[in-house]
């Protein structure tokens, strides 16, 4: 089998889009593009920004707990400022991160030349920045869930809504992309990993997120003012930041794992078809739509929630007896930066899952609070790592630069450092809140610490975000199409890709991958 | 015989319909409990009601059967219609453009109105939470930006040549478009600029009415005489402008209008003095 079929000359525009092949240049191409990888990095740039500040408010609102010499940074405004972090971590930061490297590396992990529908791709991205800005103003007046202003409580509301159904379009896009424009071949249990955990996690949005904008919808219909709202958010909104709905962000975390893996153990991914089935099962068990304090409000008392914390476990020990069983035990390990953070990434769900299963079995007493934050805090630092492994793997592919390896191997031990410093001692703290007599003075200490881990998560992010300028102003010359070897089909194509990125016809997929089969064949004949 | 597309929301109607059915059981009241409902004589009533759609026997919850019946329904009805239209069949594309192999699908080209859109969202918002006036600026903005959306759809798949596509395009916009601009553009400016003169004292309103006046003078002037001024920096100085207006309108909207003062019959002192004026 060949990969391709033959190869244009260079300068060729079978595949190019019209507007990169006509067209004004400028402010104009970027705010009017409807390019897939244009949009990419736009969703990856805003929400890298806005992860840094997630953290950094992380890191405030522990000031707040350690309540040094009784000066709060949020005071009266410690609710909206909680209820903004929690929801920022998810829907402003983490799953347009996701989203946006699925916009940028899914069309062409499927050999697509455009994401499906790719005008409302763009849609969705700036109504995503757009009500972003509308809910940050909103807070910045009096608003988000728990604030006191009537106006901007209902504005809090409504830009949180729009804003998920902003997110949901572009993720329908994606998903689409996934179903329809695959190339021959390629069935559904030949697409890549993380293509297939975005289209897992992303059919779980759908169904998931439309029950958080109906109470949204209600709460404005409503008009009972702020306190109403605010209510609404504890009952009807909250729930998608637990468990199990929270796990469908960390989902594309598992797929960008199941990339990584991979090559750099240097083989084959083993079995498959038991990590496909593995991702599946995840995404399944995170559907948590049924529990919500709204309609039941002993559900997280119930065995059936306990049950379902529970369950969620299994799937994940089927991938990692996938990864360490099977590839990372027989391969060659290329300790690389991305291979690093993925480890540390597997460790921390990991974690979460486990705080997840104490939470509910409860043989310690855990105080409910922290150890839902603390939770929380391991599904985040988990797939805000997982989300970095994937930027630096595919930097080169994203921004045709490379993330320099020492810079990477900063960014890893900060990122690792930075995410201990801020879950660890909040799931400590959880165990101690109920069973010390006087537990006021280790809180205090172990919440000193996790001011010191958001700071330095910032600091991480920020790094990172360096880099990867740097690696976009630089353009290292020459780089080969496939500079990991890896075996997906983005990496058929150059760094970055071509305008209209498969400008020849692709032969028709025999594997879920397609490139090793090329070098196998090639090495075969040769 | 399904198309790809077509399998996908067929699917998700099967799932629908089955979903209904337990639903519409499991939420029927069953006095002696569901298992026994299930293996005694209930068991055909609670049967026939979600098998003839609530016509005969017994549903349950009848708003979630009916919104599960009607999600279902709506799916086969798109799997109906991609498979009527063949989505992502090559063999049809190919056939409906007389060519013997599929021919490279062209991808949309530059919008502006994915991102004008965005704001039109974002005005709405601020309109529902806020102000009525907003609200219905942003429901206009989003109908507006819908027909332009259509239309160049449209137009993008009228010929395979982009330039003929947008000349095609613009013979059926423009002679709507630039009339309409200009309703909008003055309109937007007059709403803005008058929220602000409201919002402020007296004093300041007139202060800034002449100092918005002048600068439209100014500018006016000074871009008559450079007429090789670049278009790039014409187009960011009133993108500029724009932005500072609309942004004062909004902000001076939500801040509302300062207190009148009123005379002792309720009417406003500006209208006391008009009325006199026109009496004499």
């Amino acid at each position: 089998m060949t990969i391709t079929e033959t190869r244009p000359e260079s300068g060729e525009v079978a595949g190019r889009t019209a507007e990169e092949t006509a067209g004004p240049s400028g402010l104009y191409r970027l705010l009017g593009t409807s390019d897939h990888k244009t949009l990419g990095r736009l969703y990856i740039g805003f929400s890298l920004m806005l992860l840094a500040g997630v953290f950094t408010m992380g890191a405030l609102l522990a000031v707040d707990a350690v309540d040094v010499e009784g000066n709060p940074v949020f005071g009266a405004a410690i609710g909206p400022a909680s209820s903004s972090y929690l929801l920022g971590t998810v829907f402003f930061a983490l799953w347009p991160l996701l989203l946006g490297l699925a916009t940028y590396v899914v069309p062409l992990q499927v050999g697509s030349s455009t994401i499906a529908y790719p005008r409302a791709a763009a849609l969705a991205l700036w109504t995503w920045v757009v009500t972003t800005g509308v809910y940050i103003a909103s807070v910045v007046f009096g608003g988000a869930y728990g604030g006191a202003d009537d106006e901007a409580v209902a504005l809090s509301n409504v830009a949180f809504g729009a804003l998920v159904l902003a997110l949901l379009l572009g993720t329908l896009c994606v998903i689409v992309t996934i179903i329809s424009l695959r190339p021959r071949g390629m069935k559904l249990n030949r697409v890549p990993l993380f293509s297939f955990s975005f289209l897992a996690a992303g059919s779980l949005a759908m169904l998931t997120w439309p029950v958080v904008l109906a109470n949204v919808a209600l709460a404005q219909v409503a008009q009972f003012g702020p306190d109403v709202v605010s209510e609404t958010y504890l009952s009807g909104i909250r729930w998608a930041l637990d468990v199990p709905a929270v796990y469908i962000v960390a989902l594309p975390a598992l797929g960008i794992i199941g990339e990584v893996v991979p090559v750099f153990a240097r083989r084959r991914q083993a079995h498959y078809g038991v990590m496909l089935t593995g991702l599946g099962l995840f995404g399944a068990f995170s559907f948590g739509a049924w529990a919500q304090p709204a309609f039941n409000i002993e559900v997280q008392e119930q065995l059936l929630f306990a049950f379902m914390a529970f369950l969620v476990a299994l799937p994940l020990l089927l991938l990692l007896g996938g990864w360490f069983g099977g590839t990372l035990r027989s391969g060659e390990l290329w300790w690389r930066s991305p291979l690093l953070l993925a480890l540390a990434a597997i460790l921390l769900l990991c974690l979460g899952v486990l705080t997840g299963v104490l939470r509910v079995l409860n043989p310690v007493d855990m105080a409910p609070e922290r150890a839902f934050l603390a939770q929380s805090s391991f599904v985040v630092t988990a797939t805000a790592a997982a989300a970095v492994a994937g930027l630096i793997y595919w930097v080169p592919k994203i921004y045709g630069g490379l993330f320099a390896e020492w810079p990477a191997r900063v960014v890893v031990v900060v990122f690792v450092l930075g995410s201990l410093l801020y879950t660890v001692p909040t799931g400590i703290s959880a165990l101690l809140e109920n069973n010390l007599s006087n537990p006021t003075g280790p809180l205090r200490a172990l919440d000193a610490i996790v001011i010191v881990g958001g700071l330095v998560l910032t600091v991480a992010v920020a790094v990172s975000v360096g880099a990867v300028m740097n690696a976009a102003r630089r353009k290292d010359g020459f780089i080969p199409d496939n500079l990991w070897r890896a075996s997906t089909l983005e990496w058929a194509v150059g760094c970055p890709p071509p305008p209209g990125s498969f400008v020849w016809d692709l032969a028709p997929v025999t594997s879920e991958a397609p490139l090793v089969d090329f070098y196998e064949e090639e090495e075969a004949s040769s | 015989m399904f198309t790809t597309g077509s399998k996908f929301f067929y699917g998700l109607a099967i799932l629908g319909f089955i979903a209904a059915g337990f639903y519409a059981v499991l939420t029927a009241s069953h006095p002696e409990g569901i298992w026994d409902t299930l293996t005694g004589e209930g068991i055909i009533d609670v049967l026939i009601g979600p098998l003839t759609l609530g016509y005969k026997g017994t549903v349950g919850d009848q708003l979630g059967f009916s919104v599960l019946v009607g999600f279902a329904a709506t799916c086969a009805s798109l799997g109906f219609f991609h498979t009527a239209f063949r989505d992502a069949d090559p063999e049809s594309v190919a056939e409906l453009v007389h060519a013997e192999t599929v021919p490279v699908s062209e991808p949309t080209g530059l919008s502006p109105w994915p991102i004008v859109g965005a704001f039109g969202v974002a005005v709405l918002l601020i309109g529902w939470a806020a102000s009525e006036v907003l609200f219905v600026a942003g429901m206009v903005a989003l109908v507006l930006v819908g027909i332009e959306w259509v239309v160049q759809a449209w137009s993008d798949r009228a010929t395979g040549d982009p330039e003929v596509n947008r000349t095609i395009r613009n013979r059926v916009m423009v002679p709507i478009e630039i009339p309409l601009a200009i309703v909008i553009g003055i309109g937007v400016v007059v709403l803005s600029v008058s929220r602000v003169l409201l919002a402020v004292s007296a004093t300041a309103a007139a202060i800034i009415a002449i100092v918005v006046a002048t600068l439209v003078l100014i500018v006016a002037f000074t871009l008559a005489s450079f007429p090789k001024l670049r278009q790039g920096i014409i187009a960011s100085a009133l993108l500029v402008a724009g932005v500072i207006i609309v942004g004062a309108g909004i902000g001076s909207a939500l801040s509302g209008e300062r207190d009148f003062e009123t005379n002792d019959s309720g009417q406003e002192e500006g209208m006391a003095v008009v009325d006199h004026v026109a009496d004499s």
